[in-house]
């Protein structure tokens, strides 16, 4: 079958189901009567379509619960936020006993920052004014993110497309699976930039982690329930929390970053980790140039 | 379908007895038209759950069952994709591809007609095609709205419905 002749044929039930404006319509139409063949074809996936249609519901198996699992059936649908708590539960729990593999997790995404602080910094040295990062707002805004992309379609499956936000910003995501991933686990969701900050999202199996970028100098005496951290190659890290959500926030090279990731992606980190050792100089350049294959990727935001 | 939130009270958040009552079935009836079978769909509906839990925060009052079957496929496209380990894979489009793989050949054409022959052709379908056939006739979203949940344009949209039916067709011999 010729091209033109399939897609002929995939608009016949486009044509059933009355899916096709005028123009295709008429032209279906006419081919119908010139063509036994394709009205036999359309009679044919009438009946499949009618025969799916007329499936019944499934009967539910007695004993199987609409709960998930360790909730009960009594208890409200519960919010994201009362899932940060939840999370927050587990976290504080863990946290008694926390791992040195959590601790090289965190490193592992101070890398990723400092990777990034690399690619976009690189050569641009700005004084800049102090800044002190809107942490509740952002940790808003990648939530939201999160949430948008929780409901996106796989990501294999759709090109670059605009995302609305709640607050009027609007999400560039790359759906198309070329965005390189970083480590082979961080796949660059998308970004945008506005008047206040450049934002990326990555994510992996539906857990994402959020950087977000604006210059200045960065005032950490001003960070609500930060906690002063040592890292190389920056001026100044901060880590801090809000519910479930951890918050890395560090200056350099005259800008600002600030990475929101929740629980969940805090593994993922871990599982970086496993593969490229922390401390292993390779992972830097690694998600060096990936970084910059996903900029490359979402030619024109920056 | 229905439309609304599954509670009364658009402000008060429902409960999972709210949920599995106005929805539950119906959800269940995707996730296992999707499956094809009682554990595959249980596994399904639990990560779905899951996954409501954390978005309806942020759900939009609208087609709460349209919002269930984008999420129920994406999870289920989700996993399938997981299983195969071919997460970048490119889509079929030769229709000779429509079909998952050898479970189709065993179907019973004299049985054609009865609900679990269907459900086995449905089964037979490759996934892509099975998601586009349950969400245009089970579900009963429009083409806009599959090809939104399915992130492709409408004339994929198009080609994975009609390609889908027509397999099925000749699967179960349906006589027009």
């Amino acid at each position: 079958m010729s091209a033109p002749d399939r897609e002929l044929h995939d608009q016949l039930s486009a044509y059933l189901d009355d899916e096709l404006d005028a123009t295709e319509r008429t032209e279906i139409e006419a081919a119908l009567a010139a063509s036994a063949e394709l009205t036999a074809e359309l009679d044919a996936v009438r009946a499949a379509r009618e025969l799916v249609r007329s499936l019944p519901d499934v009967e539910v198996p007695a004993g199987f619960r609409f709960v998930p699992t360790g909730h009960s059936e009594t208890a409200p649908v519960t919010s994201l936020a009362d899932v940060r708590t939840s999370a927050k539960r587990r976290r504080t729990a863990a946290a008694r006993n926390e791992s040195w593999a959590r601790k090289a997790a965190w490193r592992s995404v101070v890398a990723v920052a400092a990777a990034f602080a690399l690619l976009v910094g690189a050569g641009s040295i700005i004084p800049g004014v102090e800044v002190v990062p809107a942490v509740d707002d952002l940790v808003r805004v990648h939530t939201a993110a999160a949430t948008e992309l929780m409901a996106m379609p796989p990501a294999e499956a759709a090109p670059t497309m605009p995302m609305p936000l709640d607050d009027g910003k609007m999400l560039m995501v790359d759906m198309s699976g070329d965005a390189p991933d970083l480590g082979a686990e961080l796949p660059l969701m998308g970004g945008y930039e506005d008047d206040d900050y450049v934002h990326l999202v990555y994510g992996a199996e539906q857990q994402y982690l959020s950087v977000f970028r604006q210059e200045g100098r960065l005032d950490g005496d001003e960070l609500d329930g930060a906690t002063a951290m040592d890292m190389d190659d920056a001026t100044a890290a901060y880590s801090l929390e809000r519910d479930s959500v951890k918050v890395l926030v560090l200056e350099q090279d005259g800008m600002v970053y600030t990475i929101v990731s929740d629980d969940a992606m805090v593994d993922k980190a871990m599982g970086m980790t496993a593969m490229l050792p922390p401390d292993d100089d390779n992972f830097v350049v690694d998600a060096f140039e990936n970084l910059g294959g996903a900029l490359e990727n979402l030619g024109g935001l920056f | 379908m229905t439309n609304a939130p599954p509670t009364s009270d658009p402000h008060q958040v429902p409960t999972w007895e709210e949920v599995a009552e106005s929805h539950g079935r119906f959800l269940y009836t995707v996730a296992y038209r999707l499956t094809g079978n009682h554990d595959d769909t249980q596994d399904l509906v639990q990560e779905v759950l899951l996954r409501v839990q954390k978005g309806l925060a942020t759900y939009k009052p609208g087609n709460f069952e349209g919002w269930l079957a984008r999420i129920t496929q994406n999870v289920f496209l989700d996993q399938v994709r997981a299983k195969k380990r071919r997460p970048t894979e490119a889509l079929p489009d030769d229709p000779d591809r429509v079909l998952e793989g050898a479970p189709g050949a065993d179907i019973a054409l004299d049985h054609a007609g009865l609900p679990d022959h269907i459900q086995d052709a449905i089964r037979s379908l490759a996934p892509d095609y099975r998601s586009a056939v349950v969400l245009a006739d089970v579900v009963g979203l429009n083409y806009n709205e599959i090809s939104e949940a399915l992130g492709v344009p409408v004339g994929t949209v198009r080609s994975r419905i009609h390609r889908g039916r027509h397999r099925l067709r000749e699967l179960i011999e349906v006589t027009p």
